[in-house]
């Protein structure tokens, strides 16, 4: 309970403080808003909001399932040959490494001309795939040693050796990446959509994009508003999903 | 019965851990390996098990299989998303088989876990958890069970409760046993006999002969315990020695 009561408490505080330094130091609409205006303009603008924001979460976890797909496999392939992990990993690492605001324009212009949603997708992909491929490696790899030798003792074939251990193995690896990749997924559509910027993208980030062009700073704090609570929502889901797929290991 | 014949072994590029090591193992008999740590106990229970290749030598196990061999590991290395039972099951799932519901109450209740069925590892204690180890080695009627250190990990107290452990279950199944240990009373206790090995070679046997009527209590404070466990010490002593 005090898990819930304690941050609401947090929050409650921080827009008073909020409101109140405001009204202190009589800070212009334009720069930051009343809370009671942010939530007018929430209202206001609730259906087109929302439909921007399905719109970057239909991006975000068509990304977000591209990402487990191909860094499971990918993990899978290197738990098999190390030769073949010693030539990809690098690739991947690049990836990760290459900061994602200056691949966006290239993949907007090689993918995005006649369909700018397969580049959102790819650029969100981007940014999510990593952490489960890095995780789900280390997963396959910390297989129980003696555990392993029981399996070779036994006769295991190669799929029993994977079905019965070292999936569950890598299993908390996997799940503990998704709540990092849930939300770099959401970051990477964010981004990808405000690079495409009027190109085509119809995302939460367009939305707040074209507040703030259109000086509606209540708007752009509602957008924000709604993206924070998408995201701390994505955490939370997956961290139920932990949750609730190792009860039993606990 | 178990034939060790001039077995040799060293890791690729490394330095050679066994030499030339020979000894049989009788049926019905726990033979216990005994010496300092790196003289090579574990490398031979890994290379009967067909978990590592020799470098020369042999092993042969009567029908020249591992299907019936055991293995219990220091720590009980079970799986954490299995129950009890699954875990236990593992070694005929891998193969394909079941364990007649009869027989696993029959083997839950030898090693005393009636009741801890369902439980997962996390929930038992460590020495329940070595018992679902042990159960899981025997669950594929094993009728060779080696044993690395099994109850190195236990405090003292527990450790004397599992050997009592192992000899009923010994005595109810007749299995052979080979037993890797750093502990001469451990070593004493439980064997028929024991090998003293140093630095990748067999230094020494002895034969404790202890009177397997007497309670445990007895046996452990009896002088024949005592005058076998000074006569491994001597050999381990020796071994050292002729080292140095």
């Amino acid at each position: 309970m005090r898990k819930v009561i304690l941050p609401t408490l947090a929050l409650m505080l921080m827009i008073l403080l909020w409101k109140f330094l405001i009204e202190l130091y009589e800070i212009p609409k334009f720069i930051l808003p009343l809370p009671e205006a942010v939530a007018a303009s929430f209202c206001e603008n609730f259906g087109s909001l929302m439909a921007a924001l399905f719109e970057t979460l239909r991006v975000t976890f068509t990304a977000l399932a591209g990402a487990i797909a191909s860094g499971v496999l990918l993990a899978l392939l290197f738990s098999l040959s190390r030769s073949f992990e010693m030539t990809v990993y690098p690739f991947a690492v690049v990836l990760q490494v290459t900061p994602i605001v200056s691949v966006a324009p290239l993949v907007l212009i090689w993918v995005g001309i006649d369909h700018v949603d397969r580049a959102l997708v790819i650029i969100a992909w981007l940014a999510a795939f990593f952490p489960i491929l890095a995780n789900m490696s280390a997963g396959l790899r910390s297989v129980d040693r003696h555990l392993d030798d029981l399996f070779t003792l036994y006769g295991a074939s190669r799929w029993q050796r994977f079905w019965r251990l070292s999936w569950p193995t890598a299993l908390p690896y996997l799940l503990a990446s998704l709540k990092v990749s849930g939300g770099l997924a959401l970051i990477g559509a964010v981004v990808a959509e405000f690079v495409a910027g009027s190109g085509g993208a119809t995302g939460l980030a367009w939305r707040i994009l074209e507040a703030g062009n259109r000086l509606q700073v209540e708007k752009m704090f509602a957008g924000l508003l709604l993206l924070s609570l998408a995201g701390v929502a994505i955490f939370y889901s997956f961290s139920a999903l932990e949750w609730f797929a190792l009860r039993k290991r606990r | 019965m178990l034939s060790v014949s001039k077995l040799s072994f060293a890791y690729e590029g490394g330095a050679q851990v066994l030499d030339d090591v020979s000894f049989d193992l009788n049926e019905g008999e726990i033979v216990s390996l005994l010496g300092p740590s790196g003289c090579g106990k574990s490398t031979i229970l890994r290379l009967i098990a067909g978990l590592l290749e020799p470098k020369s030598g042999s092993m042969k196990w009567q029908d020249g299989t591992t299907s019936e061999i055991g293995f219990v590991f220091q720590d009980a290395s079970l799986m954490p998303w299995a129950t009890v039972t699954e875990n236990i099951h593992l070694p005929l799932k891998l193969r394909g088989e079941e364990l007649p519901e009869g027989h696993l109450n029959r083997l839950i209740g030898y090693v005393g876990l009636s009741g801890l069925e369902t439980r997962f590892p996390q929930a038992l204690s460590g020495g329940q958890q070595m018992r679902v180890s042990i159960a899981r080695a025997l669950a594929a009627d094993a009728t060779l069970l080696l044993m690395d250190e099994p109850f190195g990990a236990l405090d003292e107290i527990l450790r004397f409760r599992m050997n009592d452990l192992m000899l009923k279950l010994k005595a109810e199944q007749g299995w052979s046993g080979l037993f890797v240990t750093h502990s001469i009373y451990e070593a004493v206790y439980l064997s028929d006999r024991i090998l003293v090995m140093d630095t990748g070679r067999i230094a020494g046997e002895a034969t404790p002969g202890l009177d397997r009527s007497l309670e445990a209590q007895d046996q452990r404070s009896s002088q024949a315990f005592l005058d076998a466990a000074r006569q491994v010490g001597a050999l381990l002593e020796a071994g050292s020695m002729a080292d140095a």
